[in-house]
């Protein structure tokens, strides 16, 4: 049976173990033990040692008391952003939030202990099941990077559910844009400013003059692009030769995030070339896009899960980046799920506990109806 | 005019110029750090006889050293006059190299020389040396050298005047070969701009932010800046803003400068950036704060002043071409004309201030040596001026 206390208990439990990006050892300890006491067969990845933290992603596979069905997979991270030291969580009726300066780590720990429960309950229960394979990623906030470096030869799974949005169970991330950063830097020629700023270029003119008419914001419906950190110069009385600016584009649509990126490089290159100056300029391909179809057996599944245990499903696409994108990438259709958080990433953060029990439920129904 | 006492055209002693030179560059003192250049030109001041006391500046400006001043008694129907020059450079030198290659003293490129201005305290200390062996007759000079000029004119701005009584100023603190005379130089008026949009969630909704930094390339943009004309230029010199790619930027902080002989174009410059921005910010629904520091004010000596007149004429007395000229430049003498000593600065031959490629001309150093004392000269035989 679900019950409330243990969901908040073992939730309360989660989110007071520090685990600030890049510092999960302790709770992958944790999460490691309890894996194995659940029956699962843990594994930690060398992620860790890519990363030079101490942490790899845990990658745990409970067998299905079921032969010939799908294997699917659910991922949460174990980090939080900052500030995540000495959360102090404060449980008021049906609402758990924190008391001082930290953020709560419903993002993402609401999720790992939804698919904790989930284990607990199919075997309380003895709910037939498939091979189910569980990941705890390690940094996921500010890049994707326990992801980005997961040993995929280990994940099975043909399908699978991040448990990272907000939003409501029911919420169902099919569409996702990819992302490129992009880092110019625009080159001047030093001068005396008042003396003979004749003779030099101004870095950081140029650079404005390229800024100055970009399409920024929202560009569409699938689109943004934002410069974001301008830094630039050395002193008021000199000319400044050099000016640093770094942006980013994302589209749901790949063409048009090249059309995107294309945009912002060739107005830097632009004005680089009106001004007689140089400029250097790098684009990375920060994270994949996501693209699922109503159609696909992971959003069907999805579904129909809602529809039966008479929740409100709802299709959407974000404007963020998660694990997910990186799993599509590879190419293992995953779905995002919505699991109640609320005001991530503040001091504000909430969860509601009804939230957690009904992810748990939703979990629950999404691998009763895999066939 | 007046008889010029010795017109064979002062022979300087070359080998003590450069082997002073080249022991005071190699005594490190950026600004706010002068201190061990400082003791050491006190001892160098006290053993040729002069006074010498250091005010009270360090404390004001939060330095390690106070302006000092020497004071060499002369004869009282003479005007009084003042030498300066400053003790900062403008950057650390540590570990400098200086070579002398064609009779030019220069680094090896990995530091700057630190002629800006030590050549300045050289030929002050030399004509001093040569004042009192060869018994040349003179008024009351007073000898100013003073701490944090680089970084502000604090110094000169924090000097204290009561125990200074002179009739004339020179500073020794500029570019161009020994002859020219800086008569005007402009105000300058250093700006921060601030200016503020709205910060959002760059992928989920950039709709609800204003992007602080395409604001401020849009006012950068379109603001006069480098050259405005012969008088007046203006400089963004540093920028910084934003906290993250994925942040639609709330914050960018700008700051810069503008120089002017014409206060009244410096004033419609600051005015039009004001009326940019504001515009843009209107336009916007952002936000702008511009806050402006006068650093030093513009003088214009006329030709027939006494020091115009008297530096003029000591230049020629060398057999030098006087060029007076205007510098997009403050120095100490600007402070000093503001504070109501009249003052003109004078070329000693540095060049490439403020870059590793910074050199002096060995003919210039021992020219300013000749100025100085030329000055002299001429002041003392002017007493019926």
């Amino acid at each position: 049976m679900l019950s409330a206390d243990r969901i908040v208990d073992e939730f309360i439990q989660l989110v007071t173990i520090d685990s600030e990006s890049g510092a999960e050892r302790q709770i992958a300890d944790v999460l490691k033990s309890k894996l194995k006491d659940l029956g699962l067969v843990v594994y930690e990845d060398n992620a860790g040692e890519i990363l030079q933290t101490d942490t790899g992603n845990i990658i745990a596979n409970l067998p299905g008391t079921l032969t010939g069905l799908p294997t699917v997979f659910f991922s949460a991270h174990m980090d939080t952003v900052k500030p995540g030291k000495g959360v102090e969580p404060i449980v008021t009726n049906d609402i758990i939030t924190t008391k001082g300066d930290t953020v709560l780590g419903g993002d993402d720990k609401a999720g790992i202990v939804a698919i904790l429960e989930t284990i607990r309950i199919l075997k309380e229960e003895n709910i037939p099941h498939g091979d189910i394979q569980v990941i705890f990623s390690v940094w996921e906030e500010g890049g994707l990077k326990g992801a980005k470096n997961l040993e995929f030869n280990k994940l099975k799974a043909q399908f699978g559910y991040v448990l990272d949005c907000d939003g409501p169970a029911g919420t169902i991330i099919t569409q996702a844009p990819a992302q490129n950063s992009i880092k110019a830097t625009i080159f001047g020629k030093k001068a005396h400013a008042g003396i003979c700023p004749e003779e030099g270029i101004n870095a950081i003119l140029v650079a404005s003059e390229a800024i100055s008419n970009m399409q920024l914001g929202r560009i569409d419906e699938q689109t943004t692009a934002n410069i974001g950190i301008i830094n630039g110069g050395e002193a008021t009385n000199i000319v400044p030769d050099k000016v640093v600016v770094e942006g980013e584009a994302r589209s749901i649509n790949i063409e048009k995030l090249k059309l995107q990126t294309d945009l912002i490089s060739n107005a830097f290159i632009k004005m680089a070339q009106k001004h007689g100056t140089k400029v250097e300029v790098t684009v990375e391909n920060v994270y994949p896009n996501i693209n699922l179809k109503e159609t696909d057996q992971v959003v069907q599944i999805a579904l129909q899960a809602a529809s039966n245990i008479d929740i409100t499903p709802q299709l959407k696409h974000t404007g963020g980046g998660s694990d997910a994108n990186i799993y599509n990438g590879h190419g293992i259709p995953t779905a995002n799920l919505g699991i109640g958080m609320s005001k991530v990433h503040t001091s504000d953060e909430y969860l509601q506990i009804k939230d957690l029990m009904q992810t748990t439920q939703y979990l629950i129904e999404i691998i009763k109806i895999i066939k | 005019m007046s008889k010029i006492v010795d017109k064979s055209g002062y022979v300087v002693d070359e080998k003590k110029i450069i082997e002073l030179f080249l022991e005071l560059i190699k005594v490190d003192s950026p600004s706010k750090n002068e201190r061990q250049l400082a003791d050491l030109v006190k001892v160098k001041l006290t053993e040729l006889g002069l006074e010498v006391y250091e005010d009270s500046a360090a404390a004001v400006i939060k330095g390690n050293c106070g302006n000092i001043i020497g004071v060499l008694r002369g004869e009282k129907e003479s005007k009084a006059i003042l030498f300066s020059a400053h003790l900062d450079t403008v950057v650390s030198n540590q570990g400098v190299n200086p070579l002398i290659d064609n009779g030019v003293v220069k680094t090896d490129g990995r530091t700057i020389l630190g002629s800006d201005d030590k050549a300045g305290i050289t030929a002050i200390l030399e004509a001093i040396r040569m004042v009192q062996i060869g018994n040349r007759p003179h008024g009351d000079i007073y000898i100013v050298l003073t701490v944090a000029e680089e970084i502000g004119l604090y110094g000169s701005k924090n000097l204290d005047l009561s125990r200074i009584n002179v009739d004339m100023s020179f500073v020794l603190d500029s570019g161009g070969p020994v002859g020219t005379i800086i008569y005007n130089a402009p105000t300058e008026e250093d700006l921060v701009i601030k200016l503020f949009g709205q910060t959002a969630h760059a992928g989920v909704n950039p709709e609800a932010g204003i992007n602080a930094i395409q604001l401020a390339g849009q006012f950068l943009a379109q603001m006069k800046m480098g050259r405005i004309d012969d008088q007046t230029t203006a400089n963004i010199g540093l920028i910084r803003g934003g906290i993250a790619t994925n942040v639609v930027p709330e914050l960018v902080e700008m700051e810069g400068e503008v120089r002017s002989t014409n206060e009244e174009k410096l004033k419609n410059v600051i005015r039009d950036m004001k009326s940019i921005l504001t515009e843009v910010c209107n336009k916007n629904k952002a936000r702008f704060e511009l806050a402006t520091n006068c650093i030093y004010i513009t003088y214009c000596l006329d030709e027939k002043e006494p020091v115009m007149q008297t530096a003029i004429a000591a230049v020629h007395n060398l057999g030098l071409d006087s060029n007076l000229m205007a510098k997009g430049g403050g120095s100490d003498a600007n402070i000093f004309n503001q504070r109501g000593l009249a003052c003109v600065n004078l070329g000693i031959g540095m060049s490439g201030d403020h870059t590793n490629q910074e050199s002096i001309s060995l003919e210039d150093l021992f020219n300013a040596v000749r100025l100085i004392l030329s000055i002299i000269e001429n002041v003392y035989l002017l007493q019926d001026f």
